[in-house]
């Protein structure tokens, strides 16, 4: 009787985790799945769970149309370059933060935890109103500046807290054999840190390509990214769902290969922030 | 935890270099964060906040005069702010009722290590790393009524086949369903990690006692893990607030106003009715209503 109620229980165990995985799974399986299907099997009734003609047609049109390569373009120059930002200039105030007493420093705190307190609207709705008195406005510069500041409370959290893991003694010896505080860096603690340096920058990157807000209002024509161009194809009275599909897919993909190389870190670092945060 | 280098508190003499700690390479290290916020956060509030009493509208350049608290007053007290109030509510209420059990219950299954655990896990934390415009499109493919797969199983099965987004009540629905469907790894995250740091001595003590399975779990393990279910109301009631690509997406606010939440009425008063000095008005509400829940979170979060 015992033997059963636990096989029993292993099966509904089973059955749970599969339900979950379906239900989590599915809406991207489908999208892919209508991606490849021809028109008129995007309309067949019943819908097929396979395309029967699996088609590359709509990805074509998707990724030959110009505004999607340029807007492919401007997000990965945008991503790339306010990551970068992000991690200098945070990898900068959070080692700066972790090792030295300095003035200001409680405020420096304080101001990276309003800046994360408030919602971005708020910050992005004068933005447009300064950056269009100066010409800024669709600017991807700016744009990528504006992400930097943005997720520069979350880079500064993320990387001081992977600089505590770096012992202060092996600084302190090293500066002891003579090494400049430049050199301790470069030599000591970069090396050390370069796994968290590098969750770091990969979160941040796909914070960056998900960004959505900022870039609605602030890029009007030409500094669009990916996340806006996609947005655009809902809402047309006729709309091409092979095509949608397509575009959300080509999105995301990106996304799932960060998001596989990313995984450990981010249970790890969630975790822990659960708990201790 | 003092704020100047020791041994040179209170020196003033004349000059910026000889000021107390300037000399100190950790103020220039952290001065280029200071220039970003500055620029980019800090400006923009207090220009939010100045933008708020004034009357600036797109369409009517140059008019703008100084309304003071006019704008609080008719855009906050008045019925868009209230409502969006308390579409954020049932929002994060709704998604809560959704994400807590199941969240906690996927955590419980996962929690005991088996084949493929990290995949699955992996898998179900997948939804979370999309972009939300691509999520809002993925899912408007699968509501849609003529050609979604929702609609026509229950067509199939015979049962009634509405119009999800048409709908105000099923709208609103849909956003928690798909907002749930976005963030549900996150709970379960958070609940894993609660469940992996509970103390054994009560839940043994508990079992010694002859407790069964389910009585330890209702009456020694859920209360252990309330802090955790506190951290997740507040995080799913500010995410409920800032929601924005998803419903924008998905819904655009409508039909009507019927899933328009907070950050949403900000965003269509200012950039859609163009009226910017009242947006900037209902961003600072916002803002104010956000910030008590972030003092709590992290109130609770240190605890």
């Amino acid at each position: 009787m015992k033997r059963l109620s636990r096989v029993s229980g292993r099966l509904v165990r089973l059955l749970a985790i599969l339900a979950a995985l379906l239900f989590t799974l599915f809406p991207i399986y489908w999208t892919a799945v209508t991606a490849l299907k021809s028109q008129q099997e995007t309309f067949s009734r019943p819908p097929t769970l396979f395309p029967s003609q699996p088609t590359l047609d709509n990805v074509a049109k998707v990724v030959s149309r110009d505004d999607f390569v340029h807007s492919l373009e401007r997000t990965v120059e945008i991503t790339l370059a306010s990551t970068l930002l992000c991690l200098v200039v945070g990898g900068l105030a959070a080692y700066g933060i972790a090792r030295f007493a300095f003035p200001g420093r409680r405020l420096l705190g304080s101001a990276i935890l309003a800046l994360r307190i408030v919602p971005a609207i708020t910050i992005v709705l004068p933005l447009y109103k300064l950056f269009s008195g100066v010409g800024l406005l669709d600017n991807a510069a700016a744009i990528a500046v504006v992400y930097a500041a943005v997720n520069l409370p979350f880079a500064v959290w993320l990387l001081a807290s992977f600089l505590t893991q770096v012992p202060l003694d092996l600084e302190d010896a090293a500066q002891v054999d003579g090494a400049s505080r430049l050199q301790v860096i470069r030599r000591v603690v970069l090396p050390l840190a370069l796994p968290g340096v590098i969750s770091t920058g990969l979160f941040i990157a796909i914070l960056a390509w998900n960004e959505f807000l900022i870039p609605v209002i602030l890029a009007t024509k030409d500094a669009r990214p990916l996340s806006v161009f996609i947005a655009g194809f809902v809402g047309s009275r006729s709309t091409d769902w092979g095509q949608l599909s397509a575009a959300a897919g080509l999105a995301i993909v990106p996304i799932i290969i960060f998001a596989v190389i990313v995984q450990r870190y981010v249970v790890a670092g969630l975790s822990l922030g659960a708990v201790k945060e | 935890m003092g704020s100047s280098a020791p041994g040179t508190a209170g020196v003033r003499a004349g000059g910026f270099l000889s000021r107390p700690g300037v000399r100190n390479p950790g103020f220039w290290m952290a001065a280029p964060a200071w220039l970003l916020i500055l620029v980019v956060g800090l400006v923009p509030i207090v220009t939010t906040v100045f933008l708020s009493t004034t009357s600036e509208h797109l369409a009517r350049p140059g008019q703008t005069r100084f309304v003071g608290l006019g704008n609080f007053v008719s855009q906050v007290f008045n019925g868009d702010f209230v409502h969006a109030v308390w579409i954020t509510v049932l929002i994060a209420v709704g998604g809560l009722l959704l994400q807590v059990p199941v969240g906690l219950g996927l955590a419980t299954l996962l929690a005991r290590q088996f084949r493929f655990d990290r995949l699955v896990r992996s898998a179900l934390l997948t939804p979370m790393m999309l972009t939300p415009v691509a999520v809002g499109l993925m899912w408007s493919l699968l509501l849609n009524p003529d050609i979604g797969i929702l609609d026509q199983a229950l067509t199939a099965l015979g049962l009634p086949a509405p119009n999800w987004l048409a709908d105000p009540g099923l709208a609103l629905a849909s956003v928690v369903v798909v907002s749930s469907w976005q963030n549900i790894g996150f709970v379960m995250l958070m609940f894993l990690a609660g469940l992996a740091n509970l103390p054994r001595d009560p839940i043994e003590a508990a079992q010694i006692d002859g407790a069964g399975r389910w009585q330890v779990f209702r009456y020694v393990t859920l209360p252990m893990l309330a802090p955790i279910v506190i951290v997740v109301v507040l995080i799913r009631l500010i995410d409920a607030a800032k929601m924005f690509d998803l419903v924008l997406i998905l819904t655009g606010g409508g039909p009507g106003s019927a899933t328009e939440n907070l950050n949403l009425v900000v965003y269509k008063t200012a950039f859609q009715g163009f009226a910017i000095g009242q947006g900037a008005a209902l961003a600072v509400a916002l803002a104010i209503v956000l910030a008590p829940l972030y003092v709590l979170w992290r109130r609770v979060t240190r605890a």
